[in-house]
């Protein structure tokens, strides 16, 4: 019952970024994605019910590698490297 | 396993794998992103659906441990736990280990003593009506389908079951122990022992004694006596 209160409220919190992002012209794909994933942390960090209930350790390290991958590519570009 | 979170999970995932293929061939980026986003909430349901434990599991899980340290107490200060014989008396519904063969008859649930002979039995009357509440012997089932059926589906037990039926003794193995249950044998009187004859025993329909029991490489296997 909590859990799934829990992931209806981070699907509604996923739904509001995305309507900002969408409302202020955000076009780039890597943001809504790395914004996503920063919301994952935050908020399997805060709320640990779900963390506490399911083994994310795999998806936790799947998702910091793509956001490390993001962050990565675009701190090249700000460098001009790539 | 969940498989509320499992369905919604791989529901959700397919939906936003669609969008990206659309998205990329419309070359909509506002599109892919969102689809990518839509990805991580499906993998993550389909995350919490394949790894989830019910949280009261958790409280009993710790609760069976004590109680089976308090239980192999009692069997250290009897002098039962090394040298031992188990029977399931079916009709009284325990679990019974004695240093000496008893009459089923004579054992009452607890510790006791007939003649010579000390015993620890221990009621099982739950264990063997809750298993086969949902399935009856009488439906002409076959002693392996029945073990499949409860230790292997319902209950995650092992993986797989053999079983070998003689004119005397039946030998069931169970195949790769899951690591659940294998936490819950680390004392040698340990709820698994007790449950595995008890239900053994339910199917056929009376009393047995365990004449034989050994791990061998992940893989439990136990010969009962039909007495």
């Amino acid at each position: 019952m909590y859990m799934d209160r829990d992931v209806l409220i981070y699907a509604l919190l996923l739904t509001m970024v995305m309507i900002a992002l969408v409302l202020v012209g955000e076009s780039r794909p890597d943001v809504y994605l790395s914004i996503t994933i920063l919301m994952y942390f935050i908020y399997t960090s805060i709320n640990y019910s779900i963390r506490s209930r399911a083994r994310l350790r795999i998806l936790d390290a799947i998702l910091l590698f793509v956001f490390l991958a993001i962050v990565t590519y675009r701190v090249l570009e700000v460098l001009r490297v790539i | 396993m969940e498989y509320r979170y499992l369905v919604a999970g791989i529901n959700i995932a397919l939906i936003s794998i669609i969008f990206i293929v659309f998205s990329l061939l419309s070359s909509n980026n506002v599109v892919l992103g969102i689809s990518i986003s839509t990805l991580v909430l499906g993998s993550l349901l389909l995350t919490i659906g394949i790894t989830y434990t019910p949280p009261l599991r958790d409280l009993l899980r710790i609760y069976v441990s004590d109680a089976d340290l308090f239980i192999n107490k009692i069997f250290e200060d009897s002098g039962l736990v090394s040298n031992h014989r188990f029977k399931i008396c079916l009709d009284r519904g325990l679990a019974t280990f004695s240093n000496k063969n008893i009459d089923c008859r004579d054992i009452t649930p607890g510790l006791g003593v007939v003649g010579d002979t000390i015993y620890i039995s221990i009621p099982i009357k739950s264990l063997i009506t809750r298993t086969t509440s949902e399935l009856v012997p009488e439906s002409r089932t076959e002693l392996l389908d029945y073990l499949r059926e409860v230790l292997v589906g319902r209950y995650g037990v092992c993986k797989d079951i053999i079983v070998e039926e003689g004119d005397d003794e039946i030998s069931v193995e169970l195949i790769s122990i899951t690591r659940e249950a294998k936490s819950l044998m680390n004392t040698p009187i340990n709820s698994i022992r007790i449950a595995i004859p008890s239900i053994i025993s339910r199917f056929l329909g009376r009393s047995i004694e365990v004449v034989h029991e050994e791990f061998v490489r992940g893989n439990y296997i136990v010969r009962v006596r039909r007495v």
